[in-house]
């Protein structure tokens, strides 16, 4: 795998998918709303290698005032469809109740942009200091790497391990590992868990 | 009389299944074994992803990740344009 890895941003160049395909597009809508915005979880993965599917691919969102959501609804709705909103108003109320608002393209449920609003310390510190993965040219803004892989062996599921660990072997090298075990400490991921990115057994 | 046949067989099945004694400490350990073997898989492959070309690599996993068939491109077209005008 060839990449060039700095402190900012990781560039990429592969064979686009329609997963690739469907979030660069995305992404360029919020780009287009200067709207602040981070992927996070499975497509973080993928997006690197990680030989699975995904239903979704989930963003973390700083919240924005109505006014410049109703016009990035606008935007999204002339190509996509939301799942659980029908109108702007719901639409936001639903993201500033903590819930996520799910995109897709029209009569295509699979796959679909989880759209969420920032809630946690950690959805915040992870939007804040997002990485920029410059994929095929496109710019698109990812967790960082330290803290996405502590979160998913904070979340535990054999799947979640299982992406962890695939990051960490492929970036162990490029990897802050005071980064990395300051988010083990933050997240309390407990030893055997973190044991998990090297020992099999 | 197929029907009898057919409700009395499901019966013979669902009593056979009943009968059965699960050795959960087994299937534990087979759980266990089968995600060991995962994390080897994990690694196996991310090793080759880190010596084997971008478009090499990413060819192969799009054969994974294209697992969703697509909705005909005109239906999706003339379904935008139905929600736009209403």
């Amino acid at each position: 795998m060839e990449f060039t890895f700095t402190e900012k941003s990781i560039t990429l160049d592969k064979e686009l998918n329609s997963l690739d395909r469907f979030t660069i597009s995305f992404c360029k809508k919020l780009d287009k709303h200067k709207v602040k915005y981070c992927l996070v979880s499975g497509y973080v993965a993928i997006v690197f290698g990680r030989s699975r599917a995904t239903e979704d691919v989930d963003m973390l969102v700083e919240k924005m005032p109505f006014e410049q959501f109703a016009e990035l609804w606008k935007e999204i709705r002339t190509e996509l469809d939301c799942m659980n909103a029908f109108s702007e108003k719901e639409a936001y109320e639903m993201l500033c109740d903590g819930c996520g608002l799910r995109f897709h393209e029209f009569n295509q449920p699979l796959p679909n942009m989880e759209f969420k609003f920032i809630k946690t310390i950690t959805d915040k510190y992870t939007v804040e200091n997002s990485l920029e993965l410059r994929l095929n040219k496109h710019i698109l803004k990812i967790s960082p790497l330290e803290i996405q892989i502590a979160f998913k062996l904070y979340l535990g599921s054999e799947k979640d391990i299982e992406d962890a660990r695939h990051l960490y072997k492929i970036f162990k090298d490029n990897l802050n590992m005071s980064k990395l075990s300051n988010s083990f400490v933050l997240l309390k991921v407990p030893h055997e868990k973190v044991d998990l990115l090297e020992r099999i057994n | 009389m197929y029907y009898l046949k057919f409700h009395t067989k499901k019966l013979i099945y669902l009593s056979e299944l009943t009968d059965l004694k699960i050795d959960f400490a087994e299937l534990e350990e087979q759980k266990r074994r089968n995600f060991r073997e995962r994390l080897k898989f994990i690694d196996w492959y991310a090793e080759w992803l880190k010596k084997t070309p971008n478009e090499v690599w990413s060819k192969a996993q799009n054969a994974v990740v294209e697992q969703f068939p697509k909705y005909p491109a005109s239906r999706r077209k003339s379904a935008a344009i139905k929600t736009k005008k209403s």
